[in-house]
Formats: structure tokens, sequence, C-alpha cells
């Protein structure tokens, strides 16, 4: 499954992450330059080529980080958006992008997502708020304390472990193990790719044992914070189609690029609802590009934590409904599997600088595709699908599709 | 300090998260599906003495 090049569609043409570490010698604005140019140099276009860049940062959109980067890489004058939409940023952005293209205001554009999180600790619930020493009712619930903890929580690790454990009371095969399973895979799959944060493999007793987090994610269950940017260069069809013949074979259509956010479900009040924007987000994405679950080549999805990697098969169709501890233990989303998921080794071993990490996923999709991804390689991966998730919530879904020859 | 974290199904259908408290945390003492009861729990004292009360379920 190849794709040809109409006026009307929208590629890839160049791609590049950092590595995922942590870098106490650079800055945000370090680190989203270096993907910048790197993406430009690789889709063989410079920023005087650029229409319009969209620059994703969960805790930088505020302070302007788009129009940082431009006194870096060139300042041009063309529209900046700097975008922050929880785990979907980087989505957000390339999204923002595509819309530009396909309005016609832009025919190149450059989206950027970058984050520096160092040694941040876990996310959600308001956890590093101290508690008053005089309780005084404020708020729109009249609370005199800090209530997460007390109330349940809302922190990443609970939210996602509940959503996980939801999945297994309705599914008997689904348990500690294969969550513990999905967290082995995506270890042993770091080790191939010299970009991940982490690159080492541990046993699926390392990981059951591993202090526990929220159950059942242990600490090796759960992605890191860090630091790293990925950025892409989009074009349009018509456009691609004046460049040279090898830039075009180089290059990678976004077959759908879907944005959703949550419908009203009943509980949705008191707890987060992963599932139904992911669902709907997956559907539209098909139904854009032609292209069904059966004929991915290669998944990169949001495993902020095992819990979550485990219930999108379901999500996104990779498995039968229901089947997602099957689909596991057989194997399915192993790189050698019938459906290769997070060959970059995820979120959980790759790392999760949030803002880049939509745009890194889309980097390693388009990276098989154009099969350059070196030991990783998924062999003739001509169709894959990139998603992202974000608490709130936003759900991002790409779809991309190798160039014909 | 391990809590448990849950969201609870009232018999009128309303949704609430809350803590389960009065039990063990472990995945052997708490199962989804079980049934519980409202129980109010002291969560702390200020500086002054005074308490503060929050509410949980217990297993029913």
């Amino acid at each position: 499954m190849t794709a040809k090049i109409s006026p009307d569609s929208v590629w890839v043409l160049g791609a590049h992450m950092t590595r995922f570490a942590r870098y106490p010698d650079l800055d945000l604005i370090d680190l989203a330059s270096e993907s910048a140019m790197g993406a430009l140099a690789d889709g063989e276009v410079t920023v005087a080529d650029v229409d319009v860049l969209a620059c994703g940062s969960l805790f930088q959109a505020s302070g302007g980080i788009g129009q940082r980067i431009q006194k870096q890489i060139g300042q041009t004058g063309v529209p900046v958006y700097n975008v922050a939409n929880a785990c979907a940023t980087g989505a957000t952005a390339i999204r923002a992008v595509m819309m530009a293209i396909r309005s016609g205001e832009a025919e190149i554009g450059l989206a950027v997502g970058a984050e520096k999180m160092g040694k941040m600790g876990l996310l959600g619930g308001g956890a590093a708020k101290k508690e008053k020493k005089v309780f005084e009712p404020s708020g729109r619930y009249g609370a005199v304390t800090g209530v997460d903890g007390y109330l349940g929580t809302e922190t990443m690790p609970g939210v996602f472990a509940q959503a996980g454990m939801a999945y297994a009371h309705d599914h008997d095969e689904v348990g500690f193990e294969q969550f513990a399973r999905v967290a082995y895979k995506n270890h042993l799959h770091s080790t191939l790719n010299p970009l991940a944060q982490y690159q080492k493999e541990f046993s699926m007793g390392e990981i059951m044992e591993s202090p526990m987090m929220s159950y059942p994610n242990t600490l090796l269950m759960c992605c890191p914070t860090g630091d790293g940017a990925a950025a892409v260069v989009l074009v349009s069809g018509e456009r691609l189609a004046s460049m040279p013949s090898h830039v075009q074979k180089r290059a990678v259509k976004v077959s759908a690029s879907v944005l959703t956010s949550d419908p009203f479900t009943e509980d949705c009040q008191v707890q987060p609802d992963v599932n139904t924007l992911t669902r709907n987000a997956a559907a539209q994405a098909y139904e854009t590009a032609g292209v069904g679950a059966e004929d991915l080549d290669l998944v990169e999805l949001h495993d902020c934590f095992a819990t979550a990697e485990l219930i999108h098969y379901d999500n996104l169709g990779l498995c039968e409904p229901g089947g997602a501890g099957e689909f596991i233990d057989s194997g399915g989303p192993f790189r050698d599997g019938a459906t290769p998921v997070n060959v970059s080794g995820g979120l959980i071993s790759k790392g999760h600088p949030i803002g880049a990490t939509g745009v890194a996923n889309v980097f390693e999709i388009t990276t098989h595709l154009r099969g350059e991804a070196g030991d990783r390689q998924v062999e003739g991966a001509t169709v894959g699908l990139a998603h992202v998730i974000g608490l709130g919530s936003a759900c991002g879904v790409h779809i991309l599709e190798k160039a014909a020859a | 300090m391990p809590f448990v974290s849950a969201i609870v199904r009232t018999d009128d259908g309303t949704w609430v998260r809350s803590n389960v408290v009065n039990c063990d945390a472990t995945p052997e003492a708490v199962k989804l599906g079980m049934r519980v009861r409202l129980a109010i729990y002291p969560i702390g004292t200020d500086d002054d003495g005074t308490e503060a009360v929050a509410f949980g379920y217990e297993p029913a």
C-alpha cells in the first residue's frame, strides 16, 4: 500500500528528533532549534521556505517558545502558533500546520514539539502542593486541604491504573502479568533505538517486582520524565510534485490527521475516559485514510503506562474486541508480531518529554516508512499509525503512508 | 502511605471519586464491583487543632 502525490494531499518532507534524555547543559530552545534545523535539512529546505510555524510545549507554550525558536533558526515573519494540549500537544502542533496547508495559506510548514522536564516527578492531582497549616474552606468545593489521595486520585499513575483495572475487570484473561508483558516488550524494543532515553532490557520478574506505583503499574511500567525535541516539515502535494524525485521518494503521506475530545459519558465528571475519544479518533482516521487496522505495518501509541498501551490495542482495533490480553500474550505487538507496537521503546522506555512526544511518534513512523530506521527497522513497512492522548482530554491520530516508487 | 482510590457508583446512579477505607490496600482485599458504604474519616488536624474530615467508602 503506497500513496501517489495528489495536489490536495499533505506530506512529511523532513523529520528529526533529538535523543530523549536529561540534558543539564542544554535548554528548551537549544533542543527545539536543533530539531527544527534537523528537520529542515532532512527535507532539503531552509527556514526561508517555511510559510507557517507551530510549536508545541505543554509547559512553555505561554512563554512564546515558537518566537524564541525563530530567534535561533530565522525570523522570517511568518505566522507562529504556540500550542499546549496536554499530552497531545505535539500532535496538535502538527495538525495546526496541516490545517494551514490544507486551507491554502501555506505550502510548507514546520511543526516542532519540545519539553524540558528534568526529574519532575509524577504529574497530576496537584501532587506538589503543600497543606495549609490552618484549615479554611476555599475554592469551588470549600475544601480545607488538597484532596488528592483522600478523595481518590487524579495523579497520572492512578488514573491510568484505574483505566487498566476497569478493562481487567471486564476481561478475565487480563491481569498483572499481561500489563507487565507490555512493559517487558517496550523495554526490549528500546535496546535497538539509539534515540531512546533508556535502552535496557528488564526481565518479567524485574518488572513485576519493581516498586509498586499504582496497582497494577510498577515503576518499570511507568514512563519517565525527561527532555527532548522533535520536528517535522510538512508540504503540500502540489509543491512536492515540483521537487526533485529523490525528495519525493523520501516523502511520507499524511493520510489522516485527526484530533478528538471527550464526548459525554455518565461517569466523566469523576474519572477521565481515555477510551471513547481514542476509539472515535481511530474510526475517523481509518475512514479518512481508507486504511484498516489490519493494514498497519507498525503503530506508535501512547503507552504513558503499561495499562494504557494494553487498552489501546482494543481502542485502536489492533486486536479482536476484548482481545487485548490474548494479543499481548500471543506476541502480536512485539516487533516480529502481527502488528508491531512501539518498536521505538514507547513512552515507557524511549521517554516522554510531553510536547515532543506527538511529533516524535510521527518521526518514528516516517523513519520506518522510508526504510531508514536502522537496527529497529520494521522491514517493508508502508503504512503506520501514530497515536497520542492527553488527559482533559485530547487524542491525536495520524496515519502515514509510504510514497509510491 | 498506600491508599485505595476508587470510582463508586451509588445505587441511584451517581458516580463518586473517593477512597476505599477501613480495608487493606492490597489487590486481594479490594475487588472491582465490590459493594461499599459511606464512611466519614479524619484526614488531618491543623495548627489550631481543627480536624478535617473526608468522605470515603468502606467494604459493606
